[in-house]
């Protein structure tokens, strides 16, 4: 999965690069515009489709969700504090953070909604955020505690760094990470579009 | 924008009452795959067709970080808060 993404990523700029006229950019967008509603369309049926979690919701009760609401105020704060710093405006900081390191989607969506530098900055942050927590997950869950490893992961904790959160902690963790990143990853077509107009 | 929200919803009702099979469910996440390579490719031709993005490639990454590394923090901080205030068992 993560090599096609580098492959894909990398042909397009490289094709972008070399070969593509500058006259098929509308082209691009109108075509890129149907793909995107098509791939929101699948996530959407994805989400529907995993009616488990809702049950596993009811078991765990509501208050697992203070962890995926901690995780949208922090990534807020820190978007917001880092585009004061970077003197970006505060609607598309906002927007970058909420993609939650879910970074296929909030790169394609900023490309699309905003423009190509602030969805490669999207891209390319959700991909350090992943990172991030790769390598600090381990350490988190060692020396804080085990509910605080999902921190870093963010929407990436359903899928990709769920492995490392269910090898670093427990089966309840490993449960709760599920359905926070569930959670994140059903707000993050929300958030995205509705912060950049912030 | 709102779009986007449309064929979400659109998707969730169709996941929720459709009650697709497992042929279904695995065509729908190979065509979600599809679909993601080819706008990743297009997300990186906007970027190769832009000289400026391009120039800028180092400020971009410096930035990306920045982003990356404070959310990741504040998410870390405000989970421990969480943790300590609601679920530490007494």
């Amino acid at each position: 999965m993560s090599i096609g993404i580098i492959i894909s990523v990398c042909a397009g700029i490289l094709f972008g690069f070399l070969f593509f006229p500058a006259e098929i950019k509308p082209f691009i967008d109108q075509a890129s515009g149907f793909a995107l509603y098509f791939l929101i369309l699948t996530v959407g049926i994805e989400l529907g489709h995993n009616r488990s979690v809702f049950h596993r919701l009811r078991v765990l009760g509501p208050k697992v969700l203070l962890i995926p609401l901690s995780i949208i105020l922090g990534s807020l704060t820190g978007g917001l504090l880092t585009g004061i710093m970077l003197n970006r405006p505060v609607g598309t900081s906002l927007s970058i953070a909420s993609g939650f390191g879910w970074y296929s989607l909030s790169g394609i969506l900023l490309t699309r909604l905003a423009n190509a530098e602030i969805g490669a900055i999207a891209f390319l942050s959700n991909v350090f955020r992943e990172l991030i927590a790769v390598m600090t997950i381990p350490l988190i869950a060692k020396h804080l505690n085990f509910l605080t490893s999902i921190a870093p992961a963010g929407a990436t904790s359903m899928d990709s760094t769920l492995p490392i959160i269910s090898e670093a902690t427990d089966s309840e963790t490993a449960l709760i990470s599920f359905i926070n990143g569930f959670t994140l990853s059903a707000l993050v077509p929300f958030l995205v579009p509705f912060f950049l107009n912030f | 924008m709102l779009n986007v929200l449309i064929f979400l919803l659109m998707g969730i009702l169709i996941g929720s009452f459709a009650n697709l099979g497992k042929k279904a469910v695995l065509l729908n996440s190979k065509l979600q795959f599809l679909g993601l390579m080819f706008l990743l490719f297009f997300m990186g031709s906007s970027i190769g067709m832009n000289e400026s993005l391009l120039s800028n490639l180092k400020t971009i990454g410096i930035d990306s970080f920045a982003y990356a590394s404070s959310a990741a923090f504040f998410s870390i901080v405000f989970v421990y808060g969480t943790t300590k205030r609601f679920f530490e068992r007494s």
